[in-house]
């Protein structure tokens, strides 16, 4: 039953180097921003720019753990044989799935919510007020988040039996969430309208295809949460009022997430119940 | 009634055929052994009948339902020990069954079958660290796991040594006394021989003559082999070997004093033995072999293609 595997995959999780390594790198990091806040002198502002300092490390750490401790749920299974010792007992393929994308989704949700609590322990410690209603939200983002790249990730896992290939997959599609997207997007506002898009408003296109990445969705909803006033993120624009209503935010990230994460979901599954176990 | 059953199945990964035309039935409570040299097509019989793969064409059934679209249901009354599993490297032995257990909603004490299998003292530890031995012994608690209707067995005793061979004889008699149908596929003739009552051959893809291991013996013309050494090999005693009751076949070997000589049975060898003796002849010693099994599948497989042997 999915249940059953999600446990053993969860405890089988806990026990790999990798995971305990991500969580510890995903800790220091956040101490790090933390560290970076106090030296540079606590203000009133600092809950929000430690939201969006966290909210930058996070979406760049977060969808590296997700893919890297997903990307051989399947694959791994698949050459070391252990699949064969799974499908032996009476789990569907679709058990096996869902079982796999929730364990490795609380395997990546656990160093996050650690690393959120050090961050706030250490705010209380430092004296600095801890917005709850603020950082909630934020934990909820980031989980959601990790859960959509580990969607993903699962998916790629299903692709191929080659670990060369598959890694090249994975690395290809960072990339291609991180950067070629934004340059595709950025090329076509040139396109469009002619160099020095940024003196001018941006269409609410730019925001829809933009945010339809998870990771610019994700960017985008941290700072609807932090609001900054005296900071701004090199990869998210925020729409201008007259722009803003065709561009339903919040929804619009939040349907991003869950449709990269559950469509993966889907597709993984589909490519896992209709491939040969060979 | 049928427990498991191939009709006309047919298996192909992209031009190469695992399986062709297969048509056979494991009937209940049956111990049904698969002999075949390797790349004959057993181990994607068993992947066909557990769903790992789906068939090109045919229909595979178990217990009365299809193996494609009901084998949760399959699974969950069989238990299994496929080739090329792998284990948990982190988990322990006694979190594999646990795992098992809860898999099949079953009621089994892990500690009982680590019992069985001869793992007590390594319960505790990780799979990693298990020998291929051990690991085999695992696979075979977890395939008991829930006192299965069917137990679908592939090469379980490999990597077993002498002593993990005989426990694993002992377990499936158990199984079988239980009312356990048992179908497992073996490259050992004495492991089929001990513990089936009917056996299959299969060889490139199809099932080549099917019965009792006995009959199967009696179908291939291959005899025991006895190889006779002796002093001086004379011109007569080739010819009166081969007239002794029951000799089939007596062979020389250049710059060689000794006889290959195949009997029917044990008597035979006897009488041979005797005609040495009485000739010209010292006898130095004798030796017998049985049969490989590879020898005996062999004279099957060319007779049941005509003769037209394409290796």
């Amino acid at each position: 039953m999915w249940n059953d595997v999600a446990w053993k995959e969860f405890r089988d999780a806990l026990r790999s180097r990798s995971v305990v390594a991500a969580s510890v790198l995903l800790v220091a990091l956040s101490l790090g921003a933390l560290g970076f806040e106090l030296v540079r002198g606590v203000t009133p502002e600092s809950p929000t720019r430690l939201l969006f300092l966290l909210g930058g490390v996070f979406s760049w750490a977060v969808p590296i753990i997700a893919l890297v401790t997903t990307y051989g749920a399947i694959l791994h299974e698949r050459s070391s044989g252990s699949l064969r010792f799974l499908l032996g007992l009476p789990n569907s393929r679709r058990d096996i799935i869902t079982g796999k994308f929730l364990a490795r989704s609380g395997a990546v949700v656990i160093p996050i919510v650690g690393s959120v609590a050090a961050v706030l322990a250490g705010m209380v410690a430092a004296g600095i007020p801890v917005p709850l209603s603020v950082y909630l939200p934020f934990l909820a983002l980031s989980a959601l988040l990790g859960a959509a790249f580990v969607g993903i990730g699962l998916a790629v896992s299903t692709l191929s039996t080659s670990g060369t290939r598959t890694i090249a997959a994975v690395v290809g599609l960072y990339f291609a969430f991180r950067l070629v997207w934004r340059v595709l997007l950025t090329f076509a506002v040139f396109l469009s309208y002619g160099y020095q898009p940024l003196e001018r408003e941006l269409p609410a296109w730019y925001f829809l295809v933009g945010r339809a990445n998870p990771i610019t969705a994700y960017l985008g909803a941290t700072d609807l949460l932090s609001q900054p006033t005296d900071v701004t993120n090199f990869f998210v624009q925020t729409p201008s009022p007259s722009v803003a209503a065709s561009v339903p935010s919040p929804w619009l990230e939040l349907a991003s997430l869950c449709l990269w994460g559950g469509l993966s979901l889907a597709a993984g599954y589909y490519r896992f119940s209709t491939t040969d176990l060979q | 009634m049928a427990v498991v059953e191939f009709d006309g199945v047919a298996k192909r990964f992209g031009t190469v055929t695992a399986v062709e035309d297969l048509s056979l039935a494991v009937e209940e409570g049956e111990v049904y052994g698969f002999l075949g040299p390797n790349g004959a097509g057993k181990t994607t019989t068993f992947n066909l009948l557990l769903d790992f793969v789906d068939p090109s064409r045919g229909s595979v059934s178990v217990f009365g339902r299809d193996a494609s679209t009901e084998s949760t249901y399959i699974r969950r009354r069989t238990g299994v020990l496929a080739e090329d599993y792998g284990m948990y490297a982190r988990l322990t032995g006694r979190e594999h069954l646990r795992f098992a257990i809860r898999t099949k909603d079953a009621a089994d004490d892990p500690a009982d079958l680590l019992e069985r299998v001869g793992l007590r003292d390594a319960a505790d530890r990780r799979a990693g660290s298990y020998s291929k031995g051990m690991r085999q012994r695992l696979a075979i608690a977890v395939a008991l796991v829930g006192s299965p209707d069917l137990l679908v067995l592939d090469e379980p005793s490999s990597g077993l040594d002498p002593n993990g061979g005989a426990m694993f004889r002992r377990l499936i008699r158990e199984e079988r006394d239980r009312g356990a149908t048992v179908f497992l596929s073996s490259h050992l003739l004495e492991e089929v021989q001990a513990l089936c009552d009917r056996a299959g051959i299969l060889s490139d893809g199809r099932l080549l003559v099917e019965g009792t291991v006995d009959e199967l013996l009696a179908r291939a013309t291959v005899r025991p082999k006895m190889t006779v050494e002796v002093d001086r090999i004379p011109d007569t005693l080739p010819r009166a070997l081969g007239d002794v009751d029951g000799v089939s076949e007596v062979t020389t070997r250049e710059d060689s004093r000794e006889l290959d000589v195949r009997c029917i049975d044990g008597q035979s060898k006897f009488r041979a033995l005797s005609a040495v003796v009485e000739s010209s002849a010292e006898l130095v010693d004798f030796e017998t072999a049985a049969v490989p099994l590879n020898e005996a599948f062999q004279q099957i497989t060319d007779r049941a293609t005509d003769g037209g042997g394409d290796d």
